[in-house]
Order: C-alpha cells, then sequence, then structure tokens
C-alpha cells in the first residue's frame, strides 16, 4: 500500500474519532441536543471532548515514548512500560498522593515531579543491572523490569493501605489505567509538553536511526550512544512522570504502535508521524471501547489495552526469538 | 599517520593486547593477519574509540584519540565491522546515508551534497537495486556491500576493513580489492584485516603480523617465509608474472 492511501484511511479513521464518536455513549447525544439542552452540552464539550482528547494526546506520547526505547535497546519489546518505566511514575505519583504534596516546581506540579522521580529511578535501575551484566540484551532488560515492576506495585500496594476507602477505589481506578476528563486548562498543559516532545524527536531523528542500526554502527560513525542514550531517558521520564500523573500507567499503546508502523515505513520521519496519529487513534478508540463495553460502568482503558497488548507481546516475543536462534 | 604506543588491553583479566607499538604510513595500504583470537578486532575497535579501557596512547597525526570527541574521531576514521545483524527492520538508504552523520551539525539534517555523495556510491558499489530494501532481509554479502558502501561514504582519511572479503563472492571481492587500491591512489589509508593473502598480499605496501595478543611484525611488506609460517602455521609462496605478483598458499 502506498503512503498516501495509509494516509487518506488514518485521516478518516481520525474524522471519525473527533466527529461521531463523543456523540455515543451511555447517554446517546445528537446535533441538536447539545445545542439546546444543558446537559448534553456539558457532557459533550466538558466531558466527552476533553476526554477524547486526552486520550489522544496520552496515545500519541506513550507511542512516541515507545519508539524511542524500541531504537535505543534495538527491540519492539522495550517499551518505558515493559521495563517497569511507568510503575516506577504511578510509584512516586501515589507517594505524593499520600505525604498530601501540592507544589510546584519550575512550572510542574508535585505530583508530576515525583511521577518524573520515579521513572528516572527505574530506569537507573535498569541501567545498572544492565551495567553489572555487561550487555544491554533484551533478556536482561526485560528481566530487570519485570523485577522493578513487582518492585514497584509492591510501594503502590503498601501506600494504598495507608489510605481511606474511598481514597483507594479511585487511586485504583486511576491505576488500571484511567482516562478520566479532565480542565482545558490541563490539556493544554499536555498539549504543550506533547507538541515540545515532538519537535525534539523530530530534531534527534537522525541519531535514534543510527543508533537502532546498531552499537558499533552508531560509534563508528560519530555518535556518543552513552550520551545520547542518557537525554532519551531524561525526556521520556519527564514526559512518562507527567503523563501518568494525569491518566495512570495504561500499558502496551508504546510497543505495538510503533512496532506496527515499523514494520509498514522504514523511513523514520513518516515513521515518527504515523506512530503520533497511529498512537492517538488506537488510544482513541481503546477509550470509546472501554466507555461503551459495559454500560453505564466505564472501565479504564489501561484494562482494554493490556488485553490486546499482552497477546501482541507473546506474539513479538515469538517472533523476535525466532529469528535471533 | 597513526602511532600506537604501548597498547595493552585485557578483559576479565584475560590478556588481549600486549605492549603493542607500531606506526602507520599516511596513504599506505596495511594488511594485518592472525590467527583467530589474536586480537586484530579488538585492536580495530580501540583505534575507532569503540574501546576505550585500554592502556597506552592512540595517536593520530600527533594528537592523542582521547581528546577526540567521537565524531570528531568519525570525521577521521572509519571501521568497517566483519559482521552485522540488524535487530530492527531499517531501510538500506538510511543506512547509507549514515555515513554521512559525522559531517552535519547538530541538529542538522542531510544535505543534497551528502545525497549526492550517497548516490555516487550506490553507483560504485552497483547497490542500487537494494536502495529500498529491508537491511534485515538482505544476504551476508549484500549486508558487507552495504556496510562497505556506507564506510566509503562516510568519506574520512582512514578506514579500517575487518575482514571485508568474507561472504562476497568472487566477482565482488576483486572489485573491492580494486577499490582499496582506488581510494588508496585518492590518498585514503587503509587498514585491513585479511587472511586471503591472494587478495590483499599484492597490493599491501605494509604488513602487521600479530599472534596472542602480541606483534609478530610490523612494517614494511617483506616476503619473509618464517614470518608466514610462525604466525600463521602456514607458508606461502610468491610468483611474479608482467609486474605482478601472484600468491600461492603451500600448506
Amino acid at each position: 500500500m502506498d503512503k498516501k492511501k495509509i494516509f487518506l484511511i488514518l485521516l478518516t479513521i481520525l474524522f471519525v474519532l473527533f466527529f461521531f464518536l463523543p456523540f455515543f455513549g451511555t447517554v446517546k447525544l445528537s446535533f441538536s441536543s447539545i445545542l439546546n439542552n444543558e446537559t448534553d452540552r456539558l457532557i459533550f464539550w466538558e466531558i466527552r471532548v476533553p476526554r477524547l482528547i486526552l486520550g489522544f494526546l496520552a496515545g500519541a506520547i506513550l507511542s512516541l515514548s515507545g519508539l524511542l526505547f524500541q531504537n535505543i535497546f534495538k527491540n519492539s519489546l522495550a517499551t518505558p512500560y515493559t521495563l517497569g518505566i511507568s510503575s516506577g511514575a504511578s510509584a512516586g505519583v501515589v507517594i505524593a498522593i499520600k505525604l498530601n504534596l501540592s507544589f510546584l516546581f519550575l512550572g510542574f506540579g508535585a505530583r508530576s515531579l515525583f511521577g518524573f522521580l520515579g521513572a528516572l529511578l527505574s530506569i537507573f535501575l535498569i541501567i545498572s543491572i544492565a551495567r553489572l551484566v555487561g550487555s544491554f540484551s533484551i533478556y536482561t532488560l526485560l528481566m530487570s523490569g519485570i523485577a522493578i515492576n513487582f518492585f514497584f506495585s509492591s510501594l503502590v500496594a503498601i501506600t494504598l493501605y495507608l489510605f481511606d476507602f474511598t481514597q483507594t477505589i479511585s487511586i485504583l481506578r486511576w491505576l488500571l489505567g484511567g482516562i478520566e476528563p479532565v480542565r482545558y486548562s490541563e490539556l493544554i498543559f499536555l498539549s504543550i509538553i506533547f507538541v515540545i516532545f515532538v519537535i525534539i524527536v523530530f530534531l534527534i531523528k537522525d541519531q535514534l536511526l543510527i543508533l537502532s542500526i546498531g552499537d558499533e554502527f552508531a560509534i563508528s560513525k560519530g555518535l556518543d550512544i552513552k550520551k545520547f542514550r542518557l537525554t532519551i531517558f531524561f525526556i521520556v521520564s519527564i514526559v512518562i512522570g507527567i503523563l501518568v500523573t494525569r491518566t495512570g500507567p495504561i500499558g502496551f499503546v508504546g510497543l505495538i504502535v510503533p512496532h506496527i508502523s515499523r514494520l509498514i515505513f522504514k523511513n523514520m520521519k513518516t515513521n515518527i508521524i504515523i506512530t503520533i496519529i497511529m498512537g492517538g487513534l488506537f488510544l482513541g478508540y481503546a477509550d470509546f471501547i472501554a466507555r461503551i463495553l459495559i454500560p453505564p460502568v466505564e472501565i479504564p482503558v489501561g484494562i482494554i489495552t493490556s488485553l490486546i497488548g499482552a497477546p501482541f507481546f507473546i506474539f513479538v516475543l515469538i517472533t523476535s526469538l525466532r529469528n535471533n536462534r | 599517520m597513526i602511532n600506537l604506543k604501548d597498547i595493552n588491553y585485557s578483559i576479565k583479566n584475560k590478556n588481549i593486547l600486549n605492549n603493542i607499538n607500531f606506526n602507520i604510513k599516511e596513504n599506505s595500504i596495511t594488511q594485518i593477519f592472525g590467527p583467530n583470537g589474536a586480537g586484530k578486532t579488538s585492536l580495530f575497535k580501540i583505534i575507532s574509540g569503540i574501546i576505550s579501557q585500554y592502556s597506552g596512547n592512540i595517536l593520530i597525526r600527533g594528537n592523542n584519540i582521547r581528546n577526540y570527541s567521537i565524531k570528531n574521531i568519525a570525521k577521521q576514521i572509519t571501521f568497517l565491522p566483519q559482521f552485522h545483524y540488524f535487530s530492527l527492520p531499517i531501510s538500506v538508504k538510511a543506512i547509507l546515508i549514515a555515513g554521512r552523520y559525522p559531517h552535519s551539525g547538530l541538529f542538522q539534517s542531510y544535505s543534497k551534497e551528502d545525497k549526492k555523495i550517497m548516490s555516487e556510491a550506490v553507483e560504485d558499489f552497483n547497490i542500487a537495486e537494494l536502495l529500498q530494501r529491508d537491511a534485515q532481509t538482505l544476504s551476508g554479502g549484500e549486508i558487507k556491500k552495504v556496510m562497505l558502501a556506507s564506510a566509503f561514504i562516510q568519506n574520512v582519511p582512514i578506514i579500517l576493513l575487518d575482514e571485508p572479503f568474507v561472504s562476497l563472492d568472487p566477482q565482488s571481492a576483486i572489485k573491492l580489492k580494486e577499490m582499496i587500491v582506488k581510494l588508496n591512489k585518492k590518498g585514503k589509508t587503509i587498514i585491513v584485516i585479511s587472511h586471503r593473502m591472494e587478495l590483499m598480499y599484492p597490493i599491501a605496501t605494509h604488513i602487521i603480523a600479530i599472534n596472542e595478543g602480541r606483534l609478530n611484525y610490523a612494517g614494511i611488506k617483506k616476503y619473509d617465509p618464517t614470518l608466514f609460517k610462525e604466525t600463521l602455521g602456514i607458508g606461502f609462496k610468491i610468483h611474479s608474472k608482467n609486474n605482478k605478483e601472484f600468491v600461492i598458499i603451500d600448506g
């Protein structure tokens, strides 16, 4: 299939996402009802639309982070979620909530900052383990990721026991990866982060590509891979820290989307654009399914993505192990 | 042009290189040979900045490479590894243009000039039909050609080739040999790890014999049967005809 066709299909799907899906849900809306009925207007503009935008942004950010990690580690299975970065971030956020921290640091809230620190800590752990082993092989990375996941999950669990019941329920929902309605000011903040993130990724696309060819290849072409990796870790930690504060850890989007995009497109620039659009669409639709699957309950979208993502993970694992043999 | 002074390198208490000293003359073709595990590839990785935990000093035009940034080393030296395995799908074109990376500015993508240099190499190496292919689907010989082209696109004064003839068909091997001579005439300094005496020995100006991390000989090419016997365990004879040298392996 040629590029133009795929773009056209994606744009159509995007159009449907933004102009049709917000009308569907537990309360059915119509074009005239959101103009004439105050409740319907509020549901549409204050709940469904912001939620849709948040879903799209989150999907795009997660997919782009996944793309960065996959290129750095040269394996589709290595993503911020599978390596335990998201769970580190969640632990940071939960602790910030428990400690009732609310300060601003360079414009970032306490929760985002703790999310960032949690993400950074798990990355630090992964690198330390890999250095001790002496290899960044996918086995080392995934095994460390599992251990780090377990560790931060129990940290979260302990903290949860310290909360009262109602708070625990809302945090549990968040932990399962929920996209909840947000204020527009939040969306603007997240959009700014998103745009900066995309610009940075475009600026470093050549380096990203060279490193994905191989470590030794990258050095012999003049890329300081240690410095470059650290830069990426830092950027991804910030972005994931901020995102996890809003949506909780949402799994596998960052694995599935860039993996598929790379299978179709070999050009880095196209790959980045498609990953952004497909990531946003994927999570947008997954959240729509999460909204309508068991009405009137809205289940956290993280459950849907894991339901699709876990089998996909196994599929990629099998193919990558077969190729390595 | 390149001076190695007292290079020692070990992994996990095993000595890989012992007190290596030699000089490479500008615009020379040096053939490095020695049995498997002699430390030849490690030597290349040290010179090209991939390995940095060695002792001793390497000077390029009198400057210690420890003071060079990785990008500045890549403006002087290119290294063609013996094997390459692609873990992710990637286009051949992307691998080729990566050769221009050391010459690009920070956050600056490849220029028209870069793309022109790339297309010239594509023609030289006759790999136009591979350009749109996914590198994961290439054969061993095709990978070699693509990586070689990417190294030549880098257009640096010093070229290190690790077993470049392995997995090339006879015709491509001879073409590569001619390419080495051509590049040398353009002023490049070329160091080649190879056991293909029949291909490399006639075009080499210097030879380096290395065994178990120690230098047996480094200098101007000389026909010394005992040196080859000592280093490789086999000898060979040289037969001259019409001003050309032919090598006959003598087991």
